[in-house]
């Protein structure tokens, strides 16, 4: 690559070499062949590899001009593009959250609009309840022949008692009674809600807690238990409770199907 | 002045016709130009030095271009086209510096 001004040798690095051998060595091999230049700049040749060079030149300018405006209207339309989005992000942000104040609105008047939906609720024991009433407790013994044993009916006619003395609601060993519930034995066991309950029994109530207790303790059924009570080993209390709690009824003890509100049937 | 001329109709053919190059060629195009335009610098600076020769310059001018190109070819093949890219760049741009200077010098101290 060295040209003959220059040794390699003589160059101290390799830009430097390049810099002394700029010029192409093939023009001084001509010219040390041929002495006098028998070629001008002026001819044909010259001028054709000059015209393609401006052509090389005037091509990639006009490529560069024309493809910038190309980028640049790219960019601008991926610009418009993402705010056009982020807009559209923001207005469905704001529908969401329009959508959610609404919904809290909604969801806060929705009992209301039907009228003493709690107190359905309460009733029909689809909800948990809390408040004063009594608590009867009934431990059976098996020893004193069929008296000191509790059966299903005694159970049923019990909770019908309490429902007639006052009871709002009324629960067996927890199993809430509610409009599906069933008092009935199973084999050995008695079932409340097809939940197999055993002794003791424990009956919580609750309704006002002295008219509750003293007529339920003065009926027949309630001097009837007591007279059980005195006479075997059964064991029979009743409590009043200031605040006691029962459970809501399980959920598939309180699904309807068939049944249908008759709206025109008042 | 026919060289002037051949200029003159290179930037109007250029102009004119406005041919649009091939995407595959984009990226070879500036690096020929860099590579013709060494040629021509050094054209330049043997017409100075009364060397000149119009068959070495065309042969100087068309290898140059193709040898550059073809170098940034490579590159792009190798994963290596930007670095090889610089590396034309530079030993060129140092040529035509170099070739530049020494018309500068032929000019202004001869």
């Amino acid at each position: 690559m060295s040209g003959d001004h220059t040794s390699p040798d003589d160059a101290d690095g390799l830009l430097e070499q390049i810099a002394d051998s700029a010029l192409d060595d093939d023009y001084y091999v001509v010219r040390a062949g041929e002495p006098e230049p028998a070629r001008s700049f002026n001819t044909p040749l010259a001028a054709a590899v000059l015209g393609l060079f401006a052509l090389m030149v005037t091509v990639t300018a006009v490529q560069t001009a024309t493809n910038r405006p190309a980028t640049e209207r790219e960019q601008r339309a991926l610009a418009q593009d993402v705010a056009l989005r982020r807009s559209i992000t923001t207005d469905r942000r704001d529908t969401v959250d329009s959508l959610r104040a609404a919904v809290r609105d909604l969801s806060a008047t929705a009992g209301r609009d039907v009228p003493d939906s709690d107190a359905l609720r309460a009733t029909t024991a689809a909800v948990a309840v809390r408040g004063p009433g009594v608590r009867i407790t009934i431990a059976p013994s098996a020893s004193d022949g069929g008296r000191g044993e509790v059966s299903d009916s005694d159970l049923q006619v019990l909770v019908n008692a309490l429902w007639f003395v006052g009871a709002e609601a009324i629960s067996v060993n927890d199993q809430r009674v509610g409009t599906l519930t069933s008092i009935r034995t199973a084999g050995e066991a008695i079932t409340v809600n097809y939940a197999s309950i055993s002794p003791p029994y424990t009956i919580r109530a609750i309704g006002d807690v002295g008219p509750l207790r003293d007529r339920f303790v003065a009926s027949r059924l309630g001097r009837d238990w007591q007279a059980r009570a005195d006479s075997t080993d059964l064991e029979f209390d009743i409590i009043a409770v200031t605040d006691q709690r029962l459970r809501a009824i399980d959920e598939e003890r309180s699904q309807i199907i068939h049944a249908e509100t008759a709206e025109d049937v008042s | 002045m026919i060289p002037v001329l051949g200029v003159v109709i290179g930037v109007t053919i250029g102009l004119l016709l406005q041919p649009s190059v091939p995407v595959v060629l984009q990226p070879y195009l500036p690096i020929a130009v860099i590579a013709a335009l060494d040629a021509v610098v050094g054209a330049l600076r043997a017409l100075g030095e009364r060397r000149f020769d119009d068959r070495v310059f065309v042969v100087s001018f068309i290898s140059n271009v193709l040898i550059a190109a073809f170098m940034v070819f490579l590159g792009d093949q190798l994963g290596v086209g930007a670095q090889l890219s610089t590396g034309v760049v530079v030993v060129l741009g140092i040529r035509i510096f170099a070739n530049a200077a020494a018309i500068r010098r032929r000019i202004f101290h001869a």
